[in-house]
């Protein structure tokens, strides 16, 4: 029997690997930009462009989440389809928790280095105080120096952690899905129905989410939503109602791979 | 003699037709199987559902006793296409992969097949030749430990000096006790190597049948008896 | 070695063998090579190298020695024997065909000598 932390292993080597290259065209595609900016300015450095370009990073950087995100989640699929994975003397429930947690570690990973330039730009920053404009002043005290409620940063973040698990397992709910429904019927014109069925699956998985999440803050917080105490509780909730809805995600997910998933090469 | 493969009711289906319909079969363990069949006829399909792979929706399969989907993979070693690999892949690399993911993989038994078949550890997925590929699966699939070997179609489109050595060692990293099955359309190249050999036609098996019945029984050839079976002049 | 596709390998492997021992390649007492071998001499599996020596072992042509392997019998007579064998059965279909072209035992011999002056000559 395979280990779950050798397979662990395996696939997180790949995503690392990935994350790497990632985020090595991030910062090449920056410091292209910094150049451009350099050249157009007559080769002149003055401080006031290190604001610019840390909006431009700042740009960038989503992108390159966006593109993290979804190659994880291409990468996440593209496991749980295929022989080279599925041939591995592992159960059907350690493949699945492995995969989702080598993605998930892949995009820690991806955070700390991004975490790493931030500080970096952070701290430059910080040392030349007083030239900087008013937009990352605001941005370095507030977010940086001043953080009001380390819980709330924390609980925020969880949630952020779970809202891309949760979104992940949603994905792979609709791909088996669909996987299941072309491999019970005869499907003509496949490729249309699979991305109606995308679409349809999807909406009614974010209809029977939004409806829980609102109708759970509705009955918690029927009195209103505005009392900053109330938005720590209410991030605390959140939390709960996200696992819950991963937890039973995955074990739907992990049911339909072990009984009916086949891989597609 | 015990049973390394038992399929008992077998019945598939996929995209809303018929596969596999009422598949039951008995391998002894220590033999060649020849599994013979069109292109499309599911011979594929059979092996998948055996390395447990694919589902079963109705039916039993036994590997050497076993009837749990893990411990069945456990005993079951089937040839992969490497499809999910990167074409940028390394070869040292996928080998590192079934090093670390199957632990009765032996880097000993490796190397040697894959000296044998002459193989480059630094040549990525991308550069090889069919030939080439089909060796280096050939080797990686052999140098597990396992009770059962599917071997799918190990030699469609390969050139006949590779084949050979292909051939070879098959016949010469095989176990005594070990147990091979072997996929073909084109059943001359491996003829001679063959114990027995079951057919699939119209989603059924026929009976596993000896090869030295097919030639005393019939005084035909394999690749005779197959084309008769599907001409149906053989019932 | 190519293999007639509609006469079970293990006769044929078997012949082959028995042509082998006959010809001095393996000569009396010696050791055969091992079945694994064998097997990838004669690009067949084992099982049907096993199966050949099976027979020439009850036949006696090969003697199993435990765990050293097996070794061609020391015993002249038996290989004697065994061509002499192979001549008969050589001889047997030739002899009754031209049996039903009603020749007589004279002319077969007759012309079977021919054959073989003929063959000289071409050979030379």
């Amino acid at each position: 029997m395979t280990r779950m932390r050798t397979l662990n292993n395996q696939l997180f080597f790949n995503r690392w690997k990935m994350i790497n290259l990632v985020f090595l065209i991030n910062l090449m595609a920056f410091g292209i930009v910094m150049l451009i900016d350099v050249v157009s300015n007559k080769m002149t450095f003055k401080l006031v462009m290190f604001d610019k370009w840390y909006m431009y990073y700042m740009l960038l950087t989503f992108v390159a989440y966006l593109v993290t995100w979804v190659l994880l989640a291409k990468d996440n699929e593209q496991v749980l389809f295929s022989s080279k994975y599925r041939m591995i003397p592992i159960t059907e429930w350690k493949l699945y928790l492995s995969n989702m947690l080598s993605s998930l570690l892949a995009l820690i990973y991806f955070w700390f280095l991004e975490g790493i330039v931030n500080t970096i730009f952070g701290s430059i920053q910080a040392n030349h105080f007083l030239v900087g404009n008013a937009l990352t002043s605001i941005l370095y005290t507030k977010a940086y120096y001043k953080l009001p409620n380390v819980d709330m940063t924390v609980r925020s973040f969880i949630i952020g952690f779970l809202s891309i698990t949760l979104v992940w397992s949603i994905v792979t709910l609709v791909h088996f899905l669909i996987s299941l429904i072309s491999d019970k019927f005869a499907l003509k014109k496949k490729r249309v129905i699979k991305y109606v069925l995308y679409f349809l699956i999807t909406y009614i998985c974010l209809m029977i989410f939004n409806s829980t999440v609102s109708g759970v803050f509705v009955l918690m917080y029927g009195d209103g939503f505005n009392v900053l105490e109330k938005i720590n509780s209410m991030l605390l909730t959140s939390i709960f109602i996200f696992i819950g809805w991963i937890v039973v995600l995955t074990l739907i997910n992990i049911y339909l791979l072990k009984k009916h998933i086949e891989t597609d090469y | 003699m015990s049973n390394v493969l038992k399929i008992e009711e077998l019945n598939y289906k996929k995209g809303g037709k018929k596969i596999l319909e009422d598949v039951n079969l008995k391998l002894d363990s220590g033999k060649i199987i020849g599994l013979l069949g069109e292109n499309g006829a599911g011979k594929t399909t059979l092996m998948r559902i055996i390395a447990g792979v694919n589902s079963v929706s109705e039916g039993v399969i036994t590997v050497n006793g076993n009837t749990k989907k893990i411990l069945i993979k456990e005993n079951v070693s089937l040839s992969d296409h490497l499809d999910g690999f990167k074409a940028t892949n390394k070869i040292s690399e996928i080998v590192h992969f079934y090093n670390a993911v199957y632990q009765d993989f032996s880097i000993t038994k490796y190397e040697d097949i894959a000296n044998f078949l002459g193989l480059d550890m630094t040549k990525k997925l991308a550069a090889l030749s069919t030939g080439t590929r089909g060796k280096l699966v050939i080797a990686l699939t052999l140098a597990r430990s396992a009770k059962l070997y599917l071997l799918d179609e190990p030699l469609s489109g390969i050139d006949s000096i590779s084949r050979k050595k292909i051939i070879s060692s098959i016949i010469r990293w095989k176990d005594d006790d070990s147990t091979i099955i072997i996929s073909d359309h084109y059943v001359t190249a491996i003829a001679s190597l063959l114990d027995e050999v079951v057919i699939i036609k119209n989603q059924k098996i026929r009976d596993l049948i000896p090869v030295e019945q097919i030639q005393s029984d019939y005084h035909l050839g394999i690749e005779a008896y197959y084309e008769k079976v599907y001409l149906g002049e053989i019932q | 070695m190519e293999y007639i596709e509609n006469i079970p390998i293990y006769l044929q492997i078997k012949d082959y063998l028995e042509e082998k021992i006959i010809t001095e390649s393996y000569s009396l007492g010696e050791q055969m090579p091992s079945v694994r071998q064998l097997a990838l001499e004669l690009a067949v599996n084992s099982n049907t190298v096993q199966k050949a020596l099976k027979v020439m072992i009850e036949e006696g042509v090969i003697i199993t020695l435990r765990g050293k392997g097996n070794f061609v019998t020391e015993n002249a007579a038996i290989v004697e024997e065994l061509k002499n064998q192979i001549v008969s059965e050589t001889f047997d279909s030739t002899y009754d065909k031209l049996h039903l072209l009603k020749m007589n035992n004279q002319e077969i011999t007759n012309s079977f000598s021919n054959y073989v002056k003929q063959k000289e000559k071409n050979f030379e």
